[in-house]
């Protein structure tokens, strides 16, 4: 985990620029179809790419890119808030050793502009979950389960009144996390995500 | 005038070196001949021998005021870079390229067994260092992905193989130096005790070999593991057509397990690192007056049954048979204890509460936060690895200190 290879950042980048092309486009065609932010229940899933760094005095640090996926409902209070839980899930692998990341947040969604563009700010706390294991199970998995918390931004882009492609951002952080291993427990980590992602987003 | 000159330049560069900032430097001599307290008792005993083309002034030039104030022979090259005549021994590698030369200095050789009362060959003391030594803090591959410590490692050993004394001698010089990314960092100066005295353990199989079972001496962790004549027969003396195994006949394993302790026992810091040889000069055999063997002699022994040596370190050392009649002395002989490895394993550290400087007898016992008589300073990180003990890999293997001339005792 020794950061970021160019011949990895490639293999990311490739699919993820697909997605964002396929959104701008779908989403700028739908551009005049824009009404206001919606109301009332809304969904998001979606998927992405991520990159996740774990940070202690002892620990590695470089970023391990992997898949990430995510999904959030909840309510809109207001033209403004949108209020909901929303989960993020990362898996990336180093040589025999998968790595996983997750967090499951109580989200609220701000657009500071709901009869413009309607892009929003997202955050929210919640836990995080981390876990690193041997492909075979031969091995001890060290895991963390900690706070965590989710900043991000996103735009919706509308498909229709009701459904929109949302490309996001967002960043995820452990507070004040533990990595646990056989016993032991080292203090002092910290556990971050920088998560680029599309989601389909129904109002 | 520019060898006198070449001569002050060097004397200072040494004496400069000795002043570490972590490990202290206690004397204020401007040049070796300067040293408050005279020469220690491991100052100036080396002499030439048949095949080595030094004076024993051109060796003494090499030379290292110690904490103590006493001056103290160091490391040199096995040929001196100003002459060019050869020593016949050598001290390891180079320590001028550790990155802790600045916080060590020169190491001052028989510093440990000065203040023990004790003395030991000046060939023996073997240095061994590496820099930014990737470490493992355990749980596999999985601790490797999460982990990245480093150290710098630089240790001194008195680890001669030309004699006997190693078949019942457990006491040994030991300056150890780590420096880690982690926090952790050790400079401890000890006689190490490996195992029990008057025995060994056989190296091929772990048998305990008892040589002096009267001899008095203190009792320490680890064990000394030493070739005989059982290995020798085993997998060096073969038959026609089988070749010698002279990894599994000669190899000794020197296995420390040293700590410093408090004076109630609490352990501040501990250590496990092997020191190992792979062509010493050397190997026990009873029937010898002596109780030494000497390995190239078997390279021109065949048993009552035929069975003799065969290929590797034999072949090296007599050109493929070609070269008869070589002694264990002859630099030509690839038997000189010159190609050796260390083990780092584990370095602990229990000192959160501190303080960094303890001072210890000899033995790294009965540390005390003030020195007493016949104590060591010791520099230990105030931090606890205890719960994540970085594990150092196996280093010098790839290295040979044995050419220019070395040959045993060495």
């Amino acid at each position: 985990m020794n950061g970021i290879s160019p011949r990895r950042a490639i293999r990311y980048a490739r699919p993820l620029g697909a997605i964002v092309v396929l959104g701008v486009t779908l989403g700028g065609a739908a551009q005049a179809q824009q009404a206001g932010s919606a109301r009332g229940l809304w969904l998001s899933g979606g998927i992405g790419m991520g990159f996740a760094a774990s940070q202690c005095d002892v620990c590695n640090g470089g970023r391990e890119g992997g898949l990430t996926a995510n999904l959030a409902f909840g309510s809109t209070v207001g033209n403004r808030l949108a209020l909901g839980i929303e989960g993020v899930g990362w898996r990336g692998d180093e040589g025999p050793v998968n790595l996983t990341l997750g967090t499951v947040v109580a989200v609220a969604r701000f657009y500071p502009n709901p009869l413009g563009a309607p892009w929003y700010l997202s955050a929210g706390p919640g836990v995080l979950f981390y876990r690193a294991d041997a492909d075979d199970g031969s091995e001890p998995a060290i895991t963390t389960r900690s706070v965590g918390v989710l900043v991000g931004v996103g735009y919706d882009l509308r498909v229709s009144d009701r459904l929109a492609i949302t490309p996001q951002f967002d960043f995820v952080a452990s507070v004040g996390a533990n990595l646990e291993a056989e016993g032991e427990s080292l203090t002092g980590v910290r556990h971050s995500l920088l998560r680029f992602g599309v989601a389909l987003t129904f109002h | 005038m520019v060898a006198l000159l070449r001569k002050l330049l060097r004397r200072s560069f040494v004496v400069l070196s000795l002043c570490g900032l972590t490990t202290g430097c206690d004397s204020a001599a401007v040049g070796p001949s300067d040293a408050p307290q005279g020469p220690s008792r491991a100052f100036g005993i080396w002499t030439a021998g048949a095949f080595d083309t030094c004076t024993p002034e051109v060796h003494d030039q090499f030379a290292v005021v110690g904490p103590d104030g006493k001056l103290y022979p160091t490391w040199h090259p096995p040929v001196d870079p100003e002459t060019g005549c050869s020593f016949g021994h050598e001290h390891g590698r180079d320590p001028r390229g550790s990155d802790l030369r600045g916080e060590v200095g020169a190491i001052p050789f028989g510093y440990v067994n000065e203040v023990a009362d004790l003395f030991a060959p000046h060939v023996g003391y073997k240095i061994e260092w590496e820099n930014d030594v990737a470490m493992s803090l355990g749980f596999g591959d999985v601790g490797s992905v999460l982990f990245d410590v480093k150290c710098d490692v630089l240790a001194e050993l008195h680890q001669g193989s030309g004699g006997g004394g190693a078949f019942v001698n457990p006491q040994h010089e030991l300056q150890y130096h780590a420096k880690c990314s982690d926090g952790t960092e050790l400079h401890m100066r000890i006689l190490t005790v490996i195992g029990h005295a008057g025995e060994f353990e056989r190296s091929c199989d772990g048998a305990t070999v008892v040589v002096a079972p009267d001899l008095d001496g203190p009792d320490g962790g680890g064990r000394r593991r030493i070739p005989d004549r059982t290995c020798v027969e085993r997998h060096i003396l073969v038959p026609e057509g089988e070749r010698s195994s002279f990894g599994s006949g000669l190899r000794e394993s020197w296995q420390l397990s040293q700590s410093l302790r408090t004076a109630d026992g609490h352990r501040l810091a501990s250590i496990g690192p092997y020191f190992n040889i792979f062509n010493p000069s050397r190997y026990h055999d009873p029937a010898s007056p002596d109780l030494v063997g000497r390995p190239i002699d078997l390279c021109y022994e065949v048993t009552p049954n035929g069975e003799r040596a065969d290929g590797g370190l034999c072949d090296e050392s007599t050109a493929e048979g070609t070269i008869t009649g070589l002694t264990f002395d002859d630099p030509r002989s690839a038997f000189n204890g010159a190609r050796r490895d260390m083990d780092i394993n584990s370095i602990r550290v229990s000192n959160s509460e501190g303080p960094r400087v303890w001072y210890t007898d000899v033995y790294g016992m009965n540390g005390s936060v003030t020195p007493f008589p016949g104590s060591i300073r010791q520099v230990i990180a105030t931090i606890d690895n205890e719960n994540l003990v970085p594990s150092g890999p196996s280093i010098g293997r790839d290295r040979d200190y044995g050419d220019q001339g070395v040959h045993s005792p060495n």
